[in-house]
């Protein structure tokens, strides 16, 4: 592993206070498009739900409306509330102050920083606790560091001290028995 | 006294302590929430007794809505939704160079706040438990249904957001073995969702790793700077300040207190309505925004009024009035401790555990505040790449305990994932929560109603009780469009200003 990161430049994201005028949220960019991906989405996902719910059987209790009311009800309400969005999506109106919307580089460390927690859980699965979380910390301290900053012996103590702090909580402290992996 | 002497415990106190102290740190860093900090603590408490385990969520609770004054009052930016009110006299009077006197006016108005919201709780508790109790199936599901509906439309800006999220969190909730007649619903086979999906893998998926995702959307790599320095000892203020402050104190705690009590609502409204009232009702009020006393005093009363007023349904209807109370809800369940008005007459000490962990958790954040005042901001400096991948170790792990199933840690980041773009789509996802919980539980009295009714659904509107709430529900959803429809009608500044941009 590299004892440092890469020299991409660090923007420099100091916030700025929030004002009274600032306190209530504001629609970000883009909502009006984001609002009918969102509309669409919900409104398919209502009428999985009903098709789903159709093939239920009644209760036969008496009076019982059975298993497919409450359900069959927040599904017809998700498509309803789907077809809102898609056809009245939120105007667009200016981001709140001192907001920012977030970068590439941003977009790409939040995915990146989804797929090693993708992998530490898939790690988790295969080779436990014990392996998988040292790993994992080190490629999480390793991500997230600034770039030129010298990260391998902090990185290496935090993985030891982090796995041996969090495994004593769990095993001998809440007396759990820790992932052990496959094999 | 024999009751609470039955509730001390040192496991109790030392968890009640801890709690605090995380809750207090966790609500000092900008993007973290009281309710992350209680998804990330519920699963250490499964080793604990009950009462240990309601000691450590109260204190966490309680800590994480206090701690929030500390990024407001240094950075300028509002540790949680709570305390965005501090903010606009706490900030400009630290940058006046006044930060101790800032926070200590904020420390003090939390006790004062935090003692008149535990006043409300211990008094309006059981006066709403025995009504509670007269009410039957029918009034259950219309108050519910009520408590569902108010949080939906009034959480976030769009009213059709808040419902979809509701109604994902009522499909979310019926997910496995239906209640009466145990239908299998949407599992696809898959066993693992016979019981349907935990609470805690979706507990600390929602709040801790979609947060954990936004926070890194927006800030990077990138650890908010502390721009202020300071020195010397004591609270900056005088009894003759709170003294000053005193009816300003009082009217913000019954703001945050009626607030906290109406589901929805929460300490977000507490503070910015409590602030706008002390403007309102000040002498000078062009001081405000620029370091006025008062501009603290309420919001920070209020908000932690609030607290003890968002317990009260939560403990004597089981309906959580915000999403911090449904995680401290949910974690209640995980103990197998369900609230609601039969809680008052069969698990007694159950509630005198909740009262008085709550009162100590006041005290116990405040000393902690007052002593800490110089220490927790250093919890703001803490790089993100300590920090989260301490968090998500803790967390995947703590997801794989509740069940010692793997599938509940997959589980838990693909609602992260879910919540993630919730968030960024401008859901809110109280709802989604709220409609998770409550969700069997309005299905439960429904299907109960009606069977005891031979399928006849008038008694919802002849009943009396149910009547009002049915009345209620319907009048929220009613106004709350009609005033939104208004709003969109009307063109704001933004709207009007030239970089406002809006698309049609």
């Amino acid at each position: 592993m590299d004892t440092s990161r890469g020299d991409q430049p660090t923007p420099d994201t100091t916030p700025s206070p929030p004002t009274e005028a600032a306190a209530a949220p504001a629609a970000p960019a883009g909502t009006r498009s984001r609002d009918r991906v969102s509309g669409l989405v919900m409104g398919a996902l209502g009428a999985a739900a009903i098709v789903h719910l159709a093939g239920l059987e009644a209760s036969g209790l008496t009076g019982d409306p059975g298993p497919r009311m409450i359900p069959g009800i927040a599904a017809v309400g998700l498509v309803l509330t789907g077809l809102a969005l898609l056809l009245r999506p939120e105007p667009v109106t200016v981001a709140s102050p001192g907001a920012a919307p977030p970068g590439d580089d941003n977009r790409r460390l939040t995915a990146q920083l989804l797929l090693i927690i993708v992998g530490y859980v898939a790690l988790l699965t295969v080779a436990g606790y014990f392996i998988a979380t040292p790993l994992f910390i080190l490629a999480g301290f390793w991500l997230l560091s600034r770039p030129g900053e010298k990260i391998l012996v902090p990185a290496a103590v935090t993985a030891a001290v982090v796995t041996a702090g969090v495994g004593l909580i769990f095993a001998v402290g809440l007396d759990i028995v820790l992932p052990e992996g496959m094999f | 006294m024999g009751a609470i002497v039955d509730v001390i415990t040192i496991e109790a106190v030392v968890a009640l302590a801890l709690g605090s102290a995380f809750g207090l740190l966790i609500g000092a860093v900008p993007g973290l929430t009281a309710m992350m900090g209680m998804a990330l603590l519920l699963p250490l408490t499964f080793g604990m007794s009950s009462t240990a385990a309601i000691a450590l969520l109260v204190g966490c609770y309680i800590g994480g809505i206090a701690g929030g004054l500390v990024s407001s009052t240094l950075l300028g930016m509002p540790g949680n939704s709570s305390s965005i009110a501090t903010t606009f006299d706490a900030y400009p009077m630290a940058k006046k160079g006044e930060p101790v006197k800032a926070l200590g006016i904020g420390v003090t108005a939390s006790l004062f706040g935090g003692l008149l919201g535990f006043a409300a709780l211990i008094s309006l508790s059981p006066v709403v438990a025995s009504v509670a109790l007269l009410l039957g199936p029918f009034e259950y599901f219309s108050i519910t249904l009520l408590a569902l509906m108010l949080v939906a439309v009034l959480a976030g800006n769009n009213m059709a957001k808040g419902l979809a999220a509701g109604f994902l969190g009522l499909l979310a909730g019926s997910i496995g073995f239906a209640p009466i007649d145990s239908s299998e619903r949407f599992t696809f086979g898959w066993s693992h969702l016979w019981g349907g999906i935990a609470i805690l893998p979706l507990i600390i998926g929602l709040f801790a790793i979609s947060e954990m995702m936004r926070v890194t959307m927006s800030e990077g790599r990138e650890t908010p700077k502390v721009p202020v320095r300071y020195s010397g000892f004591g609270l900056g203020i005088g009894i003759a300040d709170v003294v000053r402050s005193g009816w300003n104190i009082v009217r913000s705690s019954l703001i945050g207190i009626a607030i906290g009590v109406l589901p929805g609502m929460g300490g977000t409204a507490a503070n910015l309505l409590a602030y706008a009232r002390a403007k309102q009702a000040a002498r000078n009020p062009d001081e405000f925004g620029k370091g006025a006393a008062d501009g603290i005093w309420a919001p920070e009363s209020s908000n932690s009024a609030s607290s003890g007023g968002s317990m009260v349904p939560m403990m004597t209807l089981g309906i959580p009035g915000d999403g911090v109370t449904a995680v401290l809800l949910g974690g209640l369940i995980i103990h197998g401790i369900q609230p609601g008005p039969l809680l008052f007459s069969e698990n007694p000490e159950v509630v005198n555990a909740i009262f008085f962990y709550f009162l100590i958790a006041v005290v116990v954040v405040f000393a902690m505040q007052l002593f800490g005042m110089r220490v927790f901001p250093l919890v703001l400096r803490v790089p993100k790449r300590y920090l989260f991948p301490i968090l998500v170790a803790f967390m995947a792990v703590g997801a794989y305990a509740a069940s010692y199933q793997i599938a509940d840690a997959w589980l838990m980041v693909a609602l992260g994932v879910i919540g993630f773009g919730l968030v960024a789509g401008g859901f809110p996802l109280s709802p989604l929560l709220l409609g998770y919980i409550l969700g069997p539980i309005v299905e439960t009295y429904f299907r109960r109603a009606l069977m005891s009714s031979d399928g006849d659904y008038t008694p919802f509107i002849t009943r009396p009780a149910s009547a009002v709430f049915i009345g209620a529900t319907v009048l929220v959803l009613v106004v709350t469009f009609w005033s939104r429809a208004r709003a969109s009608r009307t063109p704001t500044p933004h709207d009007r200003s030239p970089t406002s941009g809006v698309v049609p």
